[in-house]
């Protein structure tokens, strides 16, 4: 490989990530350290995924779809406007919000249609975010947090806050 | 961890907080546990004359509004509980302004124990919880500051609007469509509320430290409200309670432990709630990692995974029910 061809985005960030992983966190030592660095690691390793697949637009099309494919219900709602250019998010969000408001026929389509699509795409995305779970893992594993008396807890990751 | 400049400015500031005369600080780690705040320990040697005498103290720092909370009104609950009689730290200072640390802080004493949770210490905080939901909050002062809900469906309401008004100005672009229609559900789904109470907002394991087997101390009163009591048992159950026992298992635990029978359809409209709770608190992080007030990677991990799964949750609990 010679310029101008430039070394591989992807490859970058991969080796970044065994790097930090094999290298950089086993020489950390401070609670705080070793968190971060877990977690930095978790961070690219997500970020690489987002580089390699553009899920923002195929959800966004996807939705679109959807709500096409239910246009001439969501005429039956007051006040909502779907186009090309709206923002196919905005316009589910009414839709969804009248139907738990307006309970019937419009309602029943509308989450029959629109649910299963924001719930595939919801399941995907909590999917996208393992490495998270899994840098959180590297960190526990390293025990070198909770070290003291005072920082034990035993918490799960949903417990974060 | 401080900076030079930090370090200086708050050992000037707590030569003369903590009346201690001259502070050096000799000793600082950050606890990586607990997201809401940055919690430093914090060792320091003072004295005027003779030999120098140390002090362990926790430095508690605000972080830019996340997870929707700020310290003014923890530190007024903290220490309306302490002079209550509850084991709650001490607090030894309060500083509002953003100049020492960059975000208002507080100090409180430090409490030699452990975060982990036995059986043994379990059996001693789920009668401090119920003891807490005893509480006289109107005696106390506690209304004071924390704001009293109106009408019999008053606390579900002001809870479920208190957290979809956190995600509103949290948000970073496009709306949640299953937050926003589970938000609606939630409201029109809204239980009366028996007797008004001191609610915890964070209780459970994790959130109490332990000394052989004794709650040594109650922790984390950022959420703290006055609200529906089962809004306390329902997070304990399927949040930080969620891996000691089953629902079941819990729900027959604390009607032995302390009489309160959990009516079930109230206690999975809170688990709900709370479900709420965690997905519109945690996308303040999102919004405080991508305007790089705090480039932490905790505070993506919050602002995507956590986020992600408290919203799934929620989903399932309200409108996919």
């Amino acid at each position: 490989m010679t310029l101008p061809v430039h070394p591989d985005i992807e490859t970058i960030l991969e080796n970044c990530v065994e790097t930090m992983r094999t290298v950089i966190l086993p020489e950390l030592e401070s609670e705080w350290g070793v968190f971060c660095g877990a977690l930095m690691t978790a961070s690219l390793a997500y970020a690489n995924e987002l580089m390699k697949n553009d899920r923002g637009t195929q959800f966004s099309e996807e939705l679109s779809d959807a709500l096409k494919s239910i246009q001439t219900t969501l005429d039956d709602i007051p006040g909502l406007e779907f186009s090309e250019d709206s923002s196919p998010y905005e316009t589910a969000t009414k839709a969804l919000v009248y139907a738990q408001a307006n309970p019937g026929p419009v309602a029943d389509e509308v989450s029959q249609v629109l649910q299963p699509v924001l719930m595939a795409q919801l399941e995907a995305e909590l999917a996208a975010t393992s490495p998270f779970m899994e840098g959180w893992g590297a960190a526990r594993a390293t025990r070198k947090i909770f070290g003291s008396a005072a920082s034990k807890k035993s918490v799960t990751f949903e417990e974060e806050d | 961890m401080f900076s030079d400049n930090e370090r200086q400015g708050l050992e000037e500031h707590l030569s003369t907080s903590l009346g201690l005369g001259p502070v050096n600080i000799i000793g600082v780690d950050r606890i990586a546990m607990g997201q809401s705040r940055a919690m430093y320990r914090v060792d320091i040697e003072h004295g005027v004359d003779g030999p120098k005498l140390t002090k362990r103290v926790v430095v508690r720092v605000e972080q830019w509004g996340l997870l929707g909370t700020d310290s003014k009104d923890e530190v007024a609950t903290m220490r309306t509980l302490n002079k209550a009689g509850f084991p709650v730290a001490k607090i030894l200072d309060y500083y509002t302004e953003s100049d020492i640390l960059g975000q208002p802080f507080f100090v409180m004493e430090y409490v030699d124990a452990s975060g982990i949770s036995t059986p043994e210490g379990l059996d001693d905080y789920v009668p401090i919880l119920h003891r807490l939901h005893q509480l006289d909050w109107h005696e106390c002062e506690m209304d004071s500051y924390l704001q009293v809900p109106e009408g019999s469906r008053g606390a579900a309401l002001q809870t479920v609007e208190r957290w979809y008004q956190i995600y509103k100005g949290g948000l970073v672009g496009e709306p949640s469509p299953l937050l926003e229609a589970a938000t609606e559900w939630l409201r029109r789904n809204a239980p009366e509320t028996e007797k008004l109470t001191v609610v915890h907002g964070d209780p459970g394991p994790g959130n109490y430290m332990e000394k052989d087997g004794k709650v040594a101390a109650l922790v984390d009163f950022e959420f703290t409200s006055i609200g529906d009591p089962v809004d306390d048992w329902a997070y304990l159950i399927s949040m930080r309670g969620s891996a000691s026992m089953s629902e079941d298992e819990w729900v027959a635990y604390i009607d032995d432990k302390v009489g309160v029978k959990l009516d079930r359809d109230r206690l999975n409209f809170w688990k709900a709630v709370n479900f709420l709770k965690g997905a519109c608190i945690d996308q303040t992080a999102m919004k405080i990692y991508m305007d790089q007030s705090n480039p932490a990677p905790n505070m993506l991990m919050i602002g995507t995974g956590v986020h992600l799964g408290a919203l799934k949750r929620l989903v399932e609990a309200t409108i996919a029910r």
